[in-house]
């Protein structure tokens, strides 16, 4: 079992994907172990809630192997994964907006949640400058932030950011230089030349 | 004081801790994966935002029906009551020309009795265009 399980994790994606489409569950494990980490990251930069983020995460594992069928392999498993999460991501604030609009007047103290909702980064981090970035990422529009995460903090190419958000490179270099502008108005107040 | 750049930005942006999975996160996924997939989705109950909303809907419908009915209803009496009041109006204009026409055929003239036979009158008219006399003229008139 060892040695099986050690063979998997040296299996590429695409190998993985196509053992899991066969509906074997170590290859679909080996993927969720690989990958849960990065997208939980980036689903909690997406999302306000780092809770439901880490659930979203899991609804996107479910849902890549209950429509496993569905992918077709052409080389792009990581963008179809996050393509789904960026999806749900987007769904779920779609959703929050609409509670917050029908409950805002109903609401003790008028955001829909009962409770503040705490900046995921903020909680991350102790220090202002850390908390300044986390709102600024929140304050982002869904269109700016998703490129802007995967391309700032996963490193993602515009290639593969387009593939995933299934839209083209050149919206991707816009929105992601949009991102950048607003984040960096938002910080100017707050950056002294260096990171303190 | 330099401004902010891209690689200032970027260099900002990575220095983010990154949040992990927790460590339970691929076990709990297994559970979820063995559960049961739900059937068709069946609304058992509608939201209840949808319901008030929908409560809502209604209750605007039944209060602009019943202004627009109350409006038409006004509209529909003004109409009527213009209407007898035209009537009235040109009921008075027909009894006025009969009044007119009376008066014009109304001759001066004086009754002096008579018989079963005949019916003697004077008439003033011929009297005045006799004497040369004219129409009355009241006191305080002056000639010019």
């Amino acid at each position: 079992m060892r040695v099986y399980s050690i063979e998997m994790t040296s299996l590429a994606d695409s190998e993985l994907v196509a053992l899991m489409q066969g509906g074997d569950r170590a290859a679909f494990t080996t993927l969720v172990n690989r990958h849960k980490h990065r997208l939980v990251n980036y689903l909690t930069g997406m999302m306000r809630n780092r809770e439901r983020s880490e659930e979203l995460a899991q609804d996107v594992f479910l849902r890549l192997y209950q429509h496993r069928d569905r992918y077709q392999e052409r080389g792009q498993f990581l963008p179809y994964l996050y393509r789904i999460a960026t999806n749900l991501a987007r769904s779920e604030e779609r959703k929050r907006r609409r509670r917050e609009f029908l409950f805002y007047r109903f609401s003790s103290n008028g955001n829909g949640h009962g409770e503040p909702v705490p900046s995921p980064q903020a909680e991350l981090l102790n220090n202002e400058l850390g908390t300044r970035v986390g709102e600024a990422i929140e304050a982002l529009p869904p269109r700016y932030r998703s490129p802007i995460l995967l391309r700032e903090i996963e490193g993602w190419s515009y290639r593969d950011i387009a593939a995933a958000l299934k839209c083209r490179e050149g919206t991707v270099k816009s929105r992601v230089h949009r991102g950048r502008e607003q984040l960096r108005r938002v910080l100017a107040p707050y950056w002294n030349g260096g990171l303190e | 004081m330099t401004a902010m750049n891209d690689d200032d930005l970027g260099e900002l942006l990575k220095k983010l801790p990154r949040r992990e999975a927790s460590t339970e996160f691929t076990d709990r996924l297994m559970e979820r994966l063995d559960e049961p997939l739900p059937g068709p989705y069946r609304p058992t109950h509608a939201p209840r935002a949808w319901v008030f909303a929908g409560a809502c809907v209604l209750l605007l419908g039944a209060w602009l029906g019943r202004v627009a009915f109350e409006e038409r209803n006004e509209r529909r009496e003004t109409a009527e009551r213009v209407e007898m009041m035209r009537d009235e109006y040109r009921a008075l204009q027909v009894e006025l020309e009969e009044l007119r026409s009376l008066a014009s055929e109304v001759r001066p003239v004086l009754d002096l009795g008579g018989t079963e036979q005949v019916d003697f009158v004077f008439d003033l008219r011929r009297l005045a265009k006799e004497r040369g006399l004219a129409r009355a003229q009241p006191t305080s008139y002056s000639p010019p």
